[in-house]
């Protein structure tokens, strides 16, 4: 039972305390000047991956799920690990580099964007912030933004993912998304089987973010393959990137295992290095030899991957193998003289 | 930077003027043409505190601070024969760059200029500080001699956060009532160096409002020698 | 954190910034000594010791001596010490780099890149350098040079930053001759 001496002690403190927000604050107004703030940061963010061809190939994959409504989008692409697309609803489309990497195709890339796309015409990102506005009683919007937008590495993978989980989509709208996002996909001639992949594919984290995919996924699943996939314009685009962006996996802590093992599925060099890099940096039970088997495939494959030798080498030297590092250390210099680290190979190329 | 501001607060500290302007030695302004002035974007940023104690920025009153500020600025160089040119810095890398490294100095300065026992030996009670030849980029875009820049980070209680402020009051716990802390520089474009500065701590200005803008930047520009 | 306590020293006996006294060999920790060049002031609270000529987030060179397995190379606030990246005794020189490229990456929340990893004279013995390419929390571009050691299971590092704009050109080269003048046991 309140008491009334004490309520109007609360309300002289309240009014003396600092002003309060104004009033007459309208949502969807405050809304979009956050956008517009947080887009003229992503553009001048140094996070911003600045690649004419690629800027290029984004816009016109969008283009063509978006079809007639793309003049309203503008896509940005910004470094960051891990798999994410978010549409602001102002109708920037922001890619994390990590999702590029985790697609195999075009196909997949277009099923993903126009699943956002579905999201920014329904409104869902709209109402998603104005959620937040209205069950915690503050806008945290450039901090949601923020770490939707990949502007800064903003924690550990499993910190982002929980932040997320918290400005998650419900159920209903993620299965609208869906249903919009497969037909935008089918109209624009994509393989309908893709969309099942990248749900099958996608990691633990991004699933919890995301729900609601399993019906999608189980129904196109067994359907027979038709549509392109544009597997080869997609690999051709981001080539010159991929090596960074597994760095930057790699670099990223938490379990890179996991991931690089259904990467180098495919087969590529890279994946494959990237796989024993993830199991020389875990280095647990067993973790040497499945670090070498990877290396070593990675330099079987068609387009092997010469980074492969220093990690042979450097897991040989950490195993006191001297010889065997030496091999791997002179094999590394010989297939990439211009490496960046090649003053340091050629030191414990050097020691006795 | 909201932990400095937090301390100051709740330290006793000497010199807790709500403006203390420094000059850098021998300073005279000199003009080699117009009486100019850029004025950087102000690098202000306005949250809300929450009740769960977190910094929520918020762009729409950042704006109209950045509005109010831009106005006031100009209104009163304008009254002392001084034009300002309002730059975009945003728009651009290298300046917003220039802007950010004026922020870090100014956090530097604050720290080591303003508190006796963390004073820099070699630079002492002197304000000597630059942003290098770089900025030669502002006086060739805009033709001035000086630029002034404004840092301005603050944040105000929301509803839930003030009901929480009092009942502490009640129970005698300090709660932070939010706070501001700023600080302007005036760089001497041919050089580089910071000639003026001068940072506030004040917890009644109001960004959002005009006249408290007024009031604000008023207290900013104490000692600006032009 | 290294501005808060900062502040929360005002009024501890023995807290101030210390000028280093130019061309007088210092302790800095683990056996290791270098000499000051002129103009820069120490500050050591606790884990926390480096180097100033320009003030704190102007440039600094950081020292970590005597880092053990498992063990992170600084605390960063809002992340738990669980999920601090942390040291290990089997790391190479490659990995050194990597670890700290991304400890800082998330001390910033900005992506911090390491590259030009070489062998570097470190007292009596050849440790590492390599550079950094990073930025503050505000997005202020920095540059980075870094030398270390690792024995004994190990590490000994020195992390010198400064922001790309005027600071790291200007500052250098007294951080080469420092970086030059180490000597250990």
């Amino acid at each position: 039972m309140r008491r009334p001496a004490l309520s109007a002690a609360l309300f002289l403190f309240a009014a003396a305390a600092r002003a309060e927000p104004p009033q007459g604050d309208s949502d969807e107004a405050g809304i979009a000047m956050q956008m517009t703030r947080v887009e003229d940061d992503i553009k001048t963010s140094r996070a911003l991956v600045r690649d004419d061809a690629l800027e290029r190939y984004l816009h016109g994959v969008t283009c063509s799920v978006a079809g007639v409504s793309c003049g309203e989008l503008r896509v940005y692409l910004v470094e960051m690990p891990g798999e994410n697309v978010i549409a602001l609803p102002n109708g920037a489309l922001v890619i994390w580099s990590g999702t590029l990497l985790r697609m195999d195709n075009e196909a997949q890339l277009a099923q993903l964007l126009a699943h956002e796309i579905a999201h920014y015409w329904h409104k869902d990102t709209l109402r998603q912030y104005q959620r937040r506005l209205d069950t915690s009683g503050l806008v945290a919007l450039l901090g949601v933004a923020a770490s939707g937008v990949g502007m800064g590495f903003m924690g550990t993978p499993a910190s982002m993912a929980a932040l997320d989980a918290r400005y998650a989509h419900s159920l209903s709208e993620e299965k609208d998304a869906d249903r919009t996002g497969l037909e935008l996909a089918a109209a624009a001639g994509y393989d309908p089987a893709a969309a099942a992949a990248i749900w099958r594919n996608a990691e633990t984290d991004y699933l919890r973010l995301h729900p609601g995919h399993e019906a999608a996924s189980a129904i196109k699943e067994n359907a027979a393959p038709s549509g392109r996939t544009g597997a080869e314009s997609y690999h051709a685009v981001t080539a010159g990137w991929q090596s960074r962006w597994v760095d930057d996996e790699l670099r990223n802590g938490g379990d890179s295992v996991s991931l690089f093992t259904r990467l180098a599925v495919s087969g590529r060099g890279l994946f494959r290095y990237g796989l024993g890099e993830a199991y020389r940096k875990r280095a647990k039970p067993g973790d040497a030899d499945m670090a070498r088997q990877a290396f070593r495939a990675a330099l079987a494959s068609p387009d092997a991957e010469p980074q492969a030798w220093r990690g042979l080498g450097l897991l040989a030297m950490q195993e006191g193998d001297k010889k065997a590092a030496r091999a791997a250390f002179a094999q590394y210099r010989a297939v990439l003289p211009l490496a960046d680290d090649r003053a340091m190979i050629d030191y414990y190329l050097a020691q006795p | 930077m909201r932990f400095i501001a937090l301390f100051l607060l709740y330290l006793p500290l000497c010199a807790c003027d709500a403006a203390s302007p420094r000059l850098a030695d021998s300073t005279t302004i000199s003009w080699s043409g117009d009486r100019r002035v850029v004025l950087a974007t102000p690098d202000i940023e306005l949250s809300e505190l929450t009740a769960g104690g977190v910094n929520a920025p918020r762009a729409d009153w950042t704006e109209e601070a950045i509005t109010l500020t831009r106005k006031d600025i100009a209104d009163t160089l304008a009254a002392r024969g001084v034009s300002v040119v309002e730059a975009d810095t945003v728009a651009d890398a290298r300046e917003s760059q220039l802007v950010k490294l004026n922020s870090a100095v100014g956090q530097a300065i604050l720290l080591h200029l303003y508190y006796s026992p963390i004073k820099l030996p070699q630079k002492g009670d002197a304000l000597d500080w630059t942003l290098g030849p770089g900025v030669k980029t502002l006086r060739d875009h805009y033709r001035s001699d000086y630029a002034l820049f404004i840092h301005v980070r603050d944040s105000y209680s929301s509803i839930g956060r003030q009901a929480l402020m009092g009942v502490s009051a009640l129970l005698l716990i300090p709660v932070p009532g939010g706070f501001q802390s700023g600080f302007a520089s005036l760089v001497d474009l041919r050089t580089g160096h910071i000639v003026w500065f001068n940072r506030v701590l004040s917890v009644n200005g109001d960004l959002r409002n005009a006249d408290d803008a007024r009031d604000t930047v008023g207290e900013l520009l104490q000692g600006l020698p032009l | 954190m290294k501005r808060l306590s900062l502040i929360l020293c005002l009024g501890l006996a023995g807290c101030a910034m210390q000028e280093m006294q130019a061309g007088r060999e210092t302790r800095i920790g683990n056996g290791i000594y270098v000499t000051p060049e002129p103009g820069f002031a120490e500050i050591e609270l606790a884990t926390i010791h480096y180097w100033t000529r320009n003030g704190t987030g102007l440039d600094e060179i950081d020292f970590y001596t005597g880092i053990k397995n498992g063990e992170p190379l600084f605390s960063i606030s809002g992340l738990a010490k669980k999920d601090l990246p942390v040291f290990q005794s089997r790391m190479t020189p490659n990995d050194v780099e990597e670890l700290v490229s991304r400890a800082l990456t998330a001390k910033y929340k900005q992506s911090a890149r390491a590259g030009a990893l070489r062998p570097c004279p470190f007292g009596s013995t050849t440790g590492f350098c390599f550079d950094l390419t990073l930025a503050n929390e505000e997005g202020l571009e920095m540059r980075g040079r870094a030398i270390a050691r690792l024995q004994n299971g190990t590490l000994d590092i020195f992390i010198f930053t400064a922001p790309a704009e005027y600071y790291f050109a200007e500052v250098a080269p007294a951080v080469d001759r420092i970086f030059a003048s180490i000597t250990s046991n």
